[in-house]
């Protein structure tokens, strides 16, 4: 029905009173309101971060996103914290649109204030807690096609008896799920099996300085293959201790010419462990771009323990297979890393 | 007068896809007195694995801690409802499929039959018609006479019972080879049985072919894997004695009590490639 009182007693068919002779206000317009065109909802993702990782580990979660928010292409903002506490046993990490980022931290410290300040009867907020409002409001604002244009990932530990460590993950269209190893954005294919291979059925024995290898590896190679991240990131720990976020670390790159580099493509000539005194230098260049081919080639070297499966991801791209290449690549750099 | 703007003057408008496709294939058997619901439970997206374990199938059990304290006989446990296709509409179809069973508990004192479940979960398919739940749904339980039924829905609500339904990813796999084994489809007739073939099969037959139909769908389809997770709902006088031999899987008995339905969950690994 018309609620609006003006309308009422008038003739339906506008052409009916063309001049208006009704002694009323003029008939509100129920088109488009002047307003409209100036309301806008998020269409696509402006201001950018990548990829963000969380791990769990021995004593809790750690997380790591990097300090970069772009603009396009354009690596416009250097200084970003894409890691936000939430209360005393949380750290969320949000890769996507930026400003809706900021949105989605002004909604969680107004629960808090509500939760925690205002009532102020010792119960708090843990990650479990967090973890639902947030896909609550994602689901809501995608159901409105009004959505923040975000994929976050929700770590926390709180009384590790009951609630046990966890870490989730939410994205703009409200999809959740929980693992021991997440990634967003370009880390969902380059970082995810690099941390599931280091990771997964080792949840209760990585130690934190097993686990910040882990990720400081894991970032430095998503800062070689990802062209919208940034070789400044910072890493997040939620223990029994509570939530620290680390500040800012930059990792030192390599750019050399990849004169001393086999194993790889064509080439699976004979291997000089001499080749790999610098194992910073193997990262830019070993290149077998075939699923988890690569990765145990960057990867294994920093952690001798996970070791490589011989597997036929191993062996892809390598003319002679027998002698797998990338096995005997993994001891020399390990040797010379450790 | 302005010229009307000519298409290529719009600006550019990218529509934003409200819906996912989360993979993973759910399976429903009705036995004559027992209702198996199965699982895999590998969430994806695109090529990626998001989890290993994220469930499809869940019990439609009423919590009231309340009610156990002096009554429990009519705690919901004839129902179990699996939800395949996008994880985030099916996670909020079962959150308000719930909420409805325990606002109708709070209101009647007794829980919905089997068949009125079912038709509430239609009439809320429907009510979602123009933005529709991106989500198939299968009911397995036991009816109010103690048969064992399964109920499967479209997104919009369009149901019917049946003896047995695959839904999900692996879908086409399964379903043909559910219709040859539980229909007998293109079977020749049994010499000596009436009708030429088994109307209901027994539980561990029922067992042995979901456990089939998931290795062979983890086999075929990338979307399906790492984890099976099997409910099995058995009516009030079904001995468990012969669920509880399994061997090589994890059974778990999920309800408190044996004199009303009783839930088993079978957990099995599948392939994780």
């Amino acid at each position: 029905m018309d609620h609006f009182p003006t309308s009422w007693g008038r003739p339906r068919n506008e052409a009916y009173d063309a001049y208006n002779t009704f002694p009323l206000h003029q008939k509100p317009y129920y088109g488009q309101d002047a307003f409209t065109d100036s309301v806008q909802r998020t269409q696509q993702p402006i201001v950018t971060g990548t990829s963000t990782l969380a791990i769990k580990y021995k004593d809790g979660i750690m997380m790591a996103a990097d300090n970069l928010a772009s603009y396009g292409s354009l690596a416009r903002f250097r200084d970003v914290q894409r890691l936000h506490t939430v209360g005393s046993y949380t750290v969320i990490a949000a890769s996507g649109d930026m400003s809706d980022f900021q949105q989605i931290q002004h909604m969680l410290d107004e629960v808090l204030i509500n939760e925690e300040v205002t009532r102020d009867d010792d119960h708090k907020l843990g990650p479990a807690e967090i973890h639902e409002y947030l896909s609550q409001v994602m689901y809501a604002m995608r159901s409105k096609f009004d959505p923040l244009w975000n994929s976050i990932l929700v770590g926390g530990f709180k009384d590790g008896k009951r609630y046990e460590y966890r870490c989730s993950y939410v994205d703009l269209l409200g999809v959740t799920y929980t693992a021991s190893t997440m990634a967003t954005g370009y880390g969902a294919y380059i970082a995810q099996p690099l941390l599931r291979r280091a990771v997964e059925g080792r949840e209760d024995q990585l130690t934190e300085e097993e686990a910040r290898k882990i990720i400081e590896q894991s970032m430095r190679v998503l800062f070689y293959r990802d062209a919208r991240s940034l070789n400044k990131f910072q890493i997040a720990t939620i223990t029994a201790e509570g939530a620290t976020i680390s500040d800012p670390i930059t990792l030192d790159t390599e750019w050399a010419f990849a004169e001393g580099i086999r194993g790889y493509g064509a080439q699976t000539q004979h291997l000089d462990t001499a080749d790999f005194h610098d194992f910073k230098a193997v990262i830019p260049i070993v290149h077998i771009f075939v699923s988890l081919g690569f990765t145990s080639l960057e990867f294994h070297s920093a952690f001798p323990h996970s070791s490589p499966q011989k597997s036929k991801n191993t062996t892809v791209n390598c003319r002679k297979p027998a002698a797998d290449p990338l096995h005997a690549i993994d001891g020399a750099i390990s040797t010379s890393f450790s | 007068m302005a010229p009307p703007q000519s298409h290529s003057e719009q600006p550019m408008q990218r529509h934003f896809n409200p819906y996912s496709e989360n993979g993973g294939t759910i399976l429903a058997i009705a036995g004559a007195d027992f209702s198996v619901i199965a699982g895999d439970t590998r969430q994806t997206e695109g090529f990626n694995i998001q989890t290993r374990y994220a469930p499809k199938v869940f019990r439609l059990s009423v919590h009231l801690r309340v009610f156990y304290s002096f009554r429990y006989s009519g705690i919901t446990d004839k129902a179990v409802l699996a939800v395949n296709g996008f994880a985030a509409d099916g996670n909020m179809f079962v959150k308000k499929v719930k909420q409805r069973l325990e606002w109708y508990r709070h209101a009647h004192a007794k829980d919905m039959p089997l068949r009125a479940i079912a038709r509430l979960i239609q009439t809320m398919l429907y009510a979602q018609r123009f933005f529709p739940y991106y989500v198939y749904n299968i009911l397995g339980g036991i009816e109010d006479d103690g048969s064992g039924a399964v109920y499967s829905f479209d997104p919009v609500g369009s149901y019917e019972r049946e003896t047995c339904r695959a839904a999900g990813a692996a879908q086409s796999l399964v379903q043909p080879f559910l219709d040859n084994q539980i229909y007998f489809k293109n079977q020749q007739p049994l010499p000596g049985v009436a009708g030429g073939y088994p109307v209901h099969l027994p539980l561990e037959r029922v067992l042995s072919l979901v456990t089939d139909s998931f290795t062979s769908a983890t086999e075929r389809h990338i979307e399906v894997g790492d984890g099976l997770e099997v409910y099995v709902v058995l009516a009030k006088n079904h001995s468990p004695q012969r669920l509880e031999a399994l061997s090589g899987a994890h059974v778990r008995e999920v309800t408190s009590h044996t004199d009303g339905e009783r839930v088993f969950v079978i957990q099995q690994d599948l392939k994780k490639d």
